[in-house]
Parts: C-alpha cells; sequence; structure tokens
C-alpha cells in the first residue's frame, strides 16, 4: 500500500471512532438544551438525556457483555480504540454509567444475551413519591362493577372451599369453626362465624366469632379459653372474664386458631380493592401483581390532579385468575416427585391474560410469583430470583410452544388457501428428521404419533410433522408452471394436496439447487432473500412484527385510550405495555432454527401472554380487536383484512376439536359441567415448550463463586499433596465440616467480606473444595495447577448452564354467539414456563377461571 | 411540618376504633339498631354507646339513603364520648332487632 494511501486509511480510521465520540461528546454537552426541549428540566425525574446517550453508545457496540461463573452478565466498555478512548472514559467516570456497568440488572440486552441494546429507560428515574411535589396520589381503579368479596380462606392441602362474608348472608349458626377437630362448615355466604371450642366431655361451647361490621371483618373474642386466637402474631383474648376484644381482620391477615397440637388457620381473602392507591401515611398500596402495572401511570400522570383513574380490568376477575393462577403454580410445585427440595422449590415464571374476545379490554392480568415466600430461598438471595417478582410476566415475551400454530396455519391458509386440503401421514412418535420426503436436518423435532391427518387434526392434536409440512409448503407459488417431480428418498409416503394424490416430494425453492436427495431426504438449502408470502399475512392479520424490524420496542398503543392517542415509544408507559414480538422472518440465518423450529412455537416465536389473548380473540371473532387497557370499549372494531375469509373456518373447526377431543379435551369436558348455555362455544390450542430456567445451575453453584473468589484474593488455598486434598492453613481438613469452619476463620478482611460470615455459603464452598479431593498420596486433579509453593490462585470455571424445563400454555375462548356473530366472549391465556411432573397444569388454571361466577358473568353479560 | 393523620390505622395495636362502610341496601344500613344487631355488636353496650358517640351521638342522618355506602366509625374499645340522649333507646331497641338479623353466638 502506497503511503498516501495508508494515511488515508489511517485518517478514515480514525474518523469513524472519532466521529461517534464527537456526537456523544455533542450530546454530553447539550444534554441539558436536550432535555429542556423535552419539555423537562434536567436533573428532575426520567434521565432521559443520559439514557439517550448511553443507547448510542451501546448501538455502536461499544460495550461487550460477557458472563461470570454464576451466569450473571458483566458489561463493560470493549476492548479496542473505542473503549480506550480519553474522552468516553471521561464521559463514563463523570455521569451514571460508571456504577451502571457495575449493575447488569439496568441495561437492556439482546434477545440471545450477546448483545447490549440499551438501558432500562427507568434505571435512573426517582420515584415521584421521594423526589418531591409532584407525585400524582390519586387512585387507580378496577372497571366499574362488583368489586371481589371478602371470604374466609380455610388454609391446608388441599385449600378447603373459601366462606364468602356478605352482608346479605346468613347470621352465625351454632358451631361454624369447631376446635380442636378443626371442623369449619359454612354452606352458603354468611354475615357472622361462630368460632366454638370442645374442652372434655362438656358440649362445645362460644368462645368468639367472625363478624362481618360493615365492608371489614373483625375478630370478636368474648371468653378466655385455652383456645388460643391469634389475628396475625398477636394473641386476641380477652384477659379476664367479662372482657370483650374485637380485632380487625385486615385481608391478606392469617387468624390463628390453636388447642394443643390441633391448628387451624384461615387468611381473609378479597374484599374491595383499587389497583393503587394512597393510604393517609402517604404509602402506596397495590393490588397483588398490579404495581409493575399502576407505578408507570403514576408517572405519565405526574402533575396532574389526582382524579380517579379507571382501568379495563376487572376486580372479580383479576383476584379469580390470581387464585386460579397461585393454585396451579401450587399444583406445579407439588408435583416433583424426586423430593430435591431446590428444584422442587423453585418459583418460574407464570402468567394470566383475561381479555374480552369481542373489544380487546384486558380484564386481569395475573402473574406469579407474587412474594418473597414464592420464591425458593436460593433464590431470594439472587437478582435474576427477585426480577422473579419484580416484574408482571404478562408484559414480556415468553416462550409459547404450539400455540403459535393457531396465528401461523391461519396466515399460511390466507396467504395460499390451497394449503387447507393438505393431508399427510402425522408420522410416529419421538424425534424425527423428515417430512414429505424432505430432511429438516441433523436436529430433527419432536413428534407425537398420528395416522393420516388433515388440517383440522393437525391443530386438534398439535401434530409439528404437519406444521412442518404447511410451513414449507408455504413457500410455494401456487400459480408456478408444475415443476418436474423429485423423488422421495425411501420410504416413500403418501399425502395429498388439493385433492390429488402424491408420493413424490414437491418442488419448492427451499431446495437450492439441489440435483439429488441426500441419505434423509432432500436437503433444505433456501436461497437467500426469497421468503414466503404467508409472514406478511400473519403481520397483516395480527399486527404482529414478522421480522426483526424497527418500531417501538413495548406495544404503548394499548394506552392509547388513556389520551386518546397513541402514547411516544419513550413513555414512561412503555414500563406498562406488553414487549412487542419480533419474529424475524426476515433475517433467517438457520432455516431449521430460525423458520421451521419458530413454527413449532421454538426458537424466536417468543410472545407476551397479552398478545396471544388477543391473536386468539382476533382469530375467533373474525375481527381486528387490539388489546387495551382503557376502560371504554373503543369504536366497532374491523373484520379481520384476510384475503381469504373462508380460511377462518378450518381454523375454527380445529380449535374446537381441540376441546372436543384434543390436547384440552379435559377443558372441554369440564366446561360442559359449568352451566353455561349452548349459545357459548369454546375453542383452545395448548402449547408445551423447553424453557431454559432462571434458577442457575447446580445448588453448590455459589459455592464455587466464592471458593474461586477466595483462590483469587490468595486467601490462603493451598493443595495439600499429601493429603490430596485442597485446604485453608497448615491441616488438611478430613470433612467438609472441618473445611467450611477453615474458611469461617479466614482472618483477612477481604477473605471475610466474601463469605460474609455466612455458614451455608462457608458449606457450600467446602463441598465445592471436596470436589477436587482425590484423597490419596501425591494425587493432582487435572483442572487446576499448584504454584510452586502449593498456593492455589486459580480455580476452572465450571460452565453453568439453565435447567431446561418444559412448560404448558393453553389459549382458551369462550364465546356467546348470536346469530354466528360472536357478542361476547372472555379469552384467557395461560403460560405457565414450568410444569415439572404435572400433566396439563394450564388447563385447570383456565378451568377454574371459566368455572368461577365472574366470569359467568361476564360472558352473559352480567358485568360491566 | 405536616400534621399527623388522626385516622388510626387497622394494623395499629391499640387501634381504637375502626372505620367501615355500610353497603346501601344491606340489612345492616336500615337503622342504627339494626346496625348493631346485624354486625353482632347487639351484645355490648358499652362499644355500642361508643360507636354512637363517634357518629354524631347516634343521629339518623348519617344514613346514606341515597344508594351509597355510609361510612361509620366503630368503636373497638369503650371511649369517652358525649352521651347522646337517643343511646338508650337504640341500645334498647337493638337487643330487639336480633330477631331480624340473627343472634351472633
Amino acid at each position: 500500500m502506497s503511503r498516501r494511501r495508508k494515511r488515508f486509511a489511517d485518517l478514515g480510521r480514525a474518523l469513524a471512532v472519532a466521529a461517534p465520540l464527537a456526537v456523544v461528546g455533542a450530546l454530553v454537552a447539550g444534554a441539558p438544551a436536550v432535555l429542556a426541549a423535552l419539555g423537562r428540566p434536567s436533573g428532575q425525574g426520567i434521565a432521559g438525556g443520559y439514557d439517550r446517550i448511553v443507547d448510542a453508545i451501546a448501538q455502536r457496540q461499544w460495550l461487550s457483555v460477557r458472563y461470570g461463573a454464576n451466569g450473571e452478565p458483566r458489561i463493560a466498555l470493549r476492548d479496542g480504540a473505542a473503549g480506550s478512548d480519553r474522552r468516553l472514559r471521561a464521559f463514563v467516570n463523570a455521569s451514571y454509567l460508571r456504577s451502571d456497568l457495575q449493575d447488569p440488572a439496568v441495561w437492556r440486552l439482546s434477545d440471545d444475551g450477546q448483545w447490549v441494546e440499551g438501558i432500562d429507560p427507568f434505571a435512573h428515574y426517582i420515584d415521584r413519591p421521594f423526589s418531591g411535589a409532584g407525585a400524582w396520589r390519586g387512585p387507580i381503579l378496577f372497571r366499574g362493577g362488583a368489586t371481589p368479596g371478602l371470604r374466609l380462606q380455610p388454609l391446608g392441602d388441599p385449600a378447603p372451599a373459601p366462606i364468602p362474608l356478605e352482608p346479605q348472608g346468613a347470621g352465625a349458626a351454632a358451631c361454624d369453626i369447631l376446635m380442636p377437630t378443626r371442623r369449619v362448615g359454612a354452606p352458603g355466604p354468611r354475615r357472622a362465624l361462630s368460632i366454638c371450642l370442645k374442652d372434655g366431655d362438656a358440649p362445645p361451647h362460644a368462645v368468639g366469632s367472625v363478624i362481618l361490621i360493615g365492608d371489614q371483618a373483625v375478630v370478636r373474642v368474648q371468653t378466655p379459653s385455652i383456645l388460643e386466637i391469634r389475628v396475625g402474631a398477636r394473641d386476641v383474648r380477652p384477659r379476664a372474664d367479662g372482657d370483650v376484644t374485637l380485632t380487625p381482620l385486615p385481608q391478606g391477615e392469617t387468624l390463628t386458631l390453636r388447642t394443643g397440637q390441633s391448628v387451624l388457620r384461615l387468611r381473609l381473602d378479597g374484599g374491595a380493592a383499587d389497583i393503587a392507591r394512597s393510604e393517609s401515611s402517604g404509602a402506596r398500596v397495590y393490588f397483588p401483581a398490579l404495581q409493575p402495572l399502576a407505578q408507570p401511570i403514576e408517572r405519565v400522570m405526574g402533575g396532574r390532579t389526582s382524579t380517579p383513574l379507571r382501568l379495563s380490568l376487572d376486580g372479580r376477575l383479576q383476584q379469580v385468575a390470581q387464585d386460579a393462577l397461585s393454585a396451579g403454580a401450587a399444583t406445579v410445585l407439588a408435583s416433583h416427585p424426586s423430593g430435591n427440595e431446590k428444584e422442587s422449590s423453585d418459583a418460574f415464571k407464570a402468567a394470566v391474560t383475561v381479555m374480552d374476545t369481542t373489544t380487546g379490554q384486558v380484564l386481569a392480568v395475573a402473574s406469579w410469583p407474587l412474594a418473597e415466600t414464592d420464591l425458593a430461598p436460593a433464590q431470594r438471595r439472587t437478582r435474576r430470583g427477585r426480577n422473579l417478582l419484580a416484574q408482571n410476566h404478562n408484559f414480556e415475551r415468553l416462550p409459547v410452544g404450539s400455540m403459535a400454530k393457531g396465528p401461523f396455519s391461519l396466515a399460511i391458509l390466507d396467504a395460499d388457501p390451497g394449503l387447507a386440503t393438505l393431508k399427510i401421514q402425522g408420522g410416529a412418535t419421538g424425534r424425527i428428521r423428515t417430512v414429505l420426503g424432505m430432511d429438516v436436518g441433523k436436529g430433527g423435532f419432536d413428534n407425537h404419533g398420528l395416522g393420516m391427518t388433515d388440517f383440522p387434526t393437525f391443530l386438534e392434536h398439535s401434530n409439528n410433522r404437519y406444521a412442518l409440512a404447511l410451513m414449507m409448503l408455504a413457500y410455494r407459488a401456487p400459480d408456478a408452471p408444475p415443476q418436474p417431480a423429485r423423488a422421495q428418498p425411501g420410504p416413500v409416503e403418501a399425502w395429498s394436496l388439493e385433492r390429488r394424490s402424491r408420493t413424490d416430494t414437491p418442488s419448492l425453492p427451499v431446495f437450492g439447487e439441489a440435483t439429488a436427495p441426500g441419505p434423509y431426504g432432500w436437503v433444505l438449502r433456501p436461497p437467500p432473500g426469497r421468503g414466503p408470502a404467508w409472514t406478511d399475512r400473519l403481520a397483516r392479520l395480527f399486527d404482529v412484527d414478522a421480522g426483526e424490524g424497527g418500531g417501538c420496542r413495548y406495544d404503548v398503543a394499548v394506552w392509547r385510550g388513556l389520551s386518546g392517542a397513541a402514547p411516544p415509544c419513550a413513555s414512561p408507559l412503555a414500563g406498562a405495555s406488553p414487549e412487542r414480538e419480533r419474529l424475524g422472518f426476515d433475517a433467517v440465518a438457520s432455516f431449521h432454527n430460525d423458520y421451521l423450529m419458530a413454527g413449532l412455537g421454538g426458537s424466536r416465536s417468543t410472545w407476551s401472554a397479552i398478545k396471544m389473548a388477543e391473536v386468539y380473540s382476533r382469530i375467533v371473532s373474525g375481527s381486528q380487536v387490539r388489546a387495551s387497557f382503557a376502560p371504554a370499549a373503543g369504536p366497532s372494531v374491523a373484520d379481520l383484512p384476510m384475503r381469504s375469509p373462508r380460511m377462518r373456518a378450518n381454523v375454527l373447526d380445529g380449535l374446537s376439536r381441540v376441546v372436543t377431543s384434543g390436547t384440552a379435551a379435559w377443558l372441554g369436558r369440564e366446561f360442559a359441567g359449568m352451566g353455561y348455555g349452548p349459545e357459548v362455544a369454546l375453542y383452545g390450542k395448548t402449547g408445551t415448550m423447553k424453557v431454559a430456567g432462571e434458577a442457575p445451575g447446580e445448588p453448590g453453584e455459589p459455592g464455587a463463586a466464592v471458593l474461586q473468589q477466595l483462590a483469587r484474593s490468595d486467601c490462603g488455598l493451598r493443595w495439600d499433596a499429601a493429603a490430596g486434598v485442597l485446604k485453608f492453613g497448615f491441616v488438611a481438613p478430613r470433612s467438609r465440616a472441618e473445611a467450611a469452619r477453615q474458611i469461617l476463620a479466614l482472618k483477612e478482611t477481604r477473605c471475610r467480606v466474601r463469605v460474609g460470615g455466612r455458614r451455608d455459603l462457608a458449606q457450600q464452598a467446602a463441598a465445592e473444595m471436596q470436589r477436587y479431593a482425590c484423597g490419596y498420596r501425591n494425587c493432582q486433579p487435572g483442572d487446576f495447577e499448584p504454584e510452586p509453593d502449593g498456593r492455589v490462585v486459580s480455580l476452572p470455571l465450571r460452565p453453568v448452564e439453565p435447567p431446561l424445563l418444559d412448560g404448558h400454555a393453553v389459549a382458551v375462548v369462550a364465546v356467546r354467539q348470536t346469530g354466528g356473530r360472536p357478542v361476547r366472549g372472555l379469552t384467557i391465556v395461560v403460560n405457565l414456563q414450568d410444569k415439572r411432573q404435572a400433566e396439563t397444569p394450564a388447563l385447570a388454571v383456565a378451568a377454574a377461571i371459566l368455572r368461577s361466577p365472574a366470569a359467568h358473568a361476564w360472558i352473559a353479560g352480567g358485568a360491566i | 411540618m405536616s400534621r399527623p393523620s388522626p385516622a388510626p390505622t387497622i394494623e395499629a395495636s391499640a387501634a381504637r376504633w375502626l372505620a367501615v362502610k355500610v353497603a346501601a341496601g344491606s340489612p345492616a344500613a336500615r337503622d342504627w339498631p339494626h346496625f348493631f344487631a346485624c354486625s353482632g355488636l347487639a351484645a355490648d353496650p358499652n362499644l355500642m354507646r361508643s360507636t354512637l358517640g363517634l357518629n354524631g351521638g347516634g343521629a339518623e342522618t348519617v344514613w346514606r339513603r341515597d344508594g351509597s355506602d355510609t361510612p361509620i366509625r366503630v368503636a373497638l374499645v369503650p371511649i369517652e364520648t358525649p352521651s347522646a340522649p337517643e343511646s338508650d333507646r337504640i341500645i334498647e331497641a337493638a337487643t330487639r332487632a336480633t330477631a331480624d338479623c340473627g343472634e351472633i353466638p
């Protein structure tokens, strides 16, 4: 290269780095002006200017993500010219970025976790109650109509039926609650319940009661007795004969009755409630699971008058859905037969969306886990575990499995109606890799065996082989001139399309230039840039991003009813909006992983429960309903823009068969006994999916991290060649307990802070030490190398892979029809990201919601 | 400095009274005697007297007749309140009104 050209190349490289840095510098310098232009004084509320600069830095890929041994990401400036730039480093040191780089939780990472996309827009939001005046303190209310009633729930496994407490209910009968036999009986709603004690041979006598005064439950105790009566932790028995105590029983509080070994606990659930309200103390109180929804609204309303704000959520359905989801999660946790304490108590993501089928109004967004007690002890200590509580999982994209087949197949048929006539052999059960003589690749796919399968039967039994045949035939051009037949390599399977029986492999562009099949069939080599037409139909029919397109990351349009128009992408309401799907069909790198597996609901096919509810509402109602949190239904919705409207009947036939004789037949049988009339039809689609677990690795994993830190900090970890063990100090530990004692006895501060005096952590690190022990003279594990003086200053990182869990999901639509048109309905999407050994737990959750009086009232049209 | 709220919170261990809302149309919302009888308070004259004292001395006008819920303060312990002339009549009628609501053991 000539000197002159080299100088230009150097200049070009320098400009490539310096120009964006200059932009960043300009943004930093102009941040106050930018913020002022945004109508927000700098240094108050949302750090929008900072976010923009940091997003710009992230988008230029000047940040890198690396993963530690415990699976936690570490964000850092990328090595190289940009990362070592003096001005960028100065910005890091002078801004939030310095501390943000230490906190992986404030970053938005790409789906594969390898790239930093930007900073969480609320990472530096200072909550209004603590930032001075202007905080919005108004109540956020459920939609009009009856609020969930109070009920006394006896605790147990399984939980007995709750006793509704209503002002119109019956008065107390003799001994509704009897101790020590723990009998609780109350048919129908009550206004009061008596508490009796049977002491010896004497007849039972009343010692107290639970009474409803107005809208509050109160425990009244009129006799001191040996029956211990506690509200929460407080003993509420009167001190002397003749005294009477009245003690309020708050919602969620437990009444405990105890005599000797006999204990009965009853919890007060439900009651009139708001989504959010301020107490006289100034504290904000939120309905369970709805804090992540309410807080962004409060940010948007900041500075306005505190008049009540009403949302579309229905209080009774929210309570019912939350109860059903919690019960479903308990069923899953109890299903683990291995007795592995850690695994059996690990919480997982679970969500339920309930939506009005005909308007798209969101009626309930139940989420689990709810409280720290729902987490396993190890999860409570990790940020990942705490994040499970901080989010409402209806708003994030989750794997949905075969639930995706509903919208995908409707879009495929709409693009190419002739495919509705496809019939193929459903194939065997297990892992298979050929479809119609086509080799789907080494990984193959899981399949449930089925005989000759037509379109409705495919949905009914969720046949993967048929789904893949559809996904590949969707590449055909129906009007193209016939191509020469490609022979199937044996064994030849018969199939039919457009009533023509065939035994060949269809001619499709997905084979590229191949002229002969491989050992497993025709190898797929789709030419780049030629995607099938149906993904456009998918985008049109369901307003879903079938590609990797731009636009808002969150579907803020669900809040368009709040101010009349859809809020901007950067609105704080993004925090209470479902994450938008990005199916990536315009960027298929691996045909097997990115296209075919997405058709089975894997890979990039992750959907929020809210969007999935909207999709199934559209399929069943045939109209373009949009998910919305606005309390009033919008103007009448247009019909689905289908090219071939009659294709919807094929999909509805399949979805109806799912709950009649298919994968959700149990739900259909239950539904038949729920008292809905013949005018209420039920549709559904199930999904089972593989989910990367939230819990990091093995039980000893925190111990491994601590031991590595102790080694790195040169805390005295040595290899004892004579005993063949790791040790701290001079003496080789002979047991795990001795090793733990050595760890707890470390003197240097830099070492003590690693363990923090925690015995459990020391024991886990000691267990990790024992993993390396070979236990005889002069043995030496091969995975680390001691220093010449015996010190061990580095231990290998063991890869920590998240456990692969089986999840279960279902979308159900119960719709009342008049003259063939749906007039009122409920769409329920249940997504449990783990099912352990439970068979079909999502169906039980959906059944519990459909069985509730609230669901009956909604479908009947009784609710507002 | 902001004034502390006079309202007791039900979480407080020494709550002395409790604010409740009585649903319009419920038996307890008919009048004061029925409120006491249907709430299970008719057996406690001292609490009834205190409750009346916390609510305008037992005036019938506190009851909302427009279909909305009536907020009532209920004494959880005997509270010294000015005695009202209607109190004795209401307390005596409350014991009779239990026939409409059923006795609370």
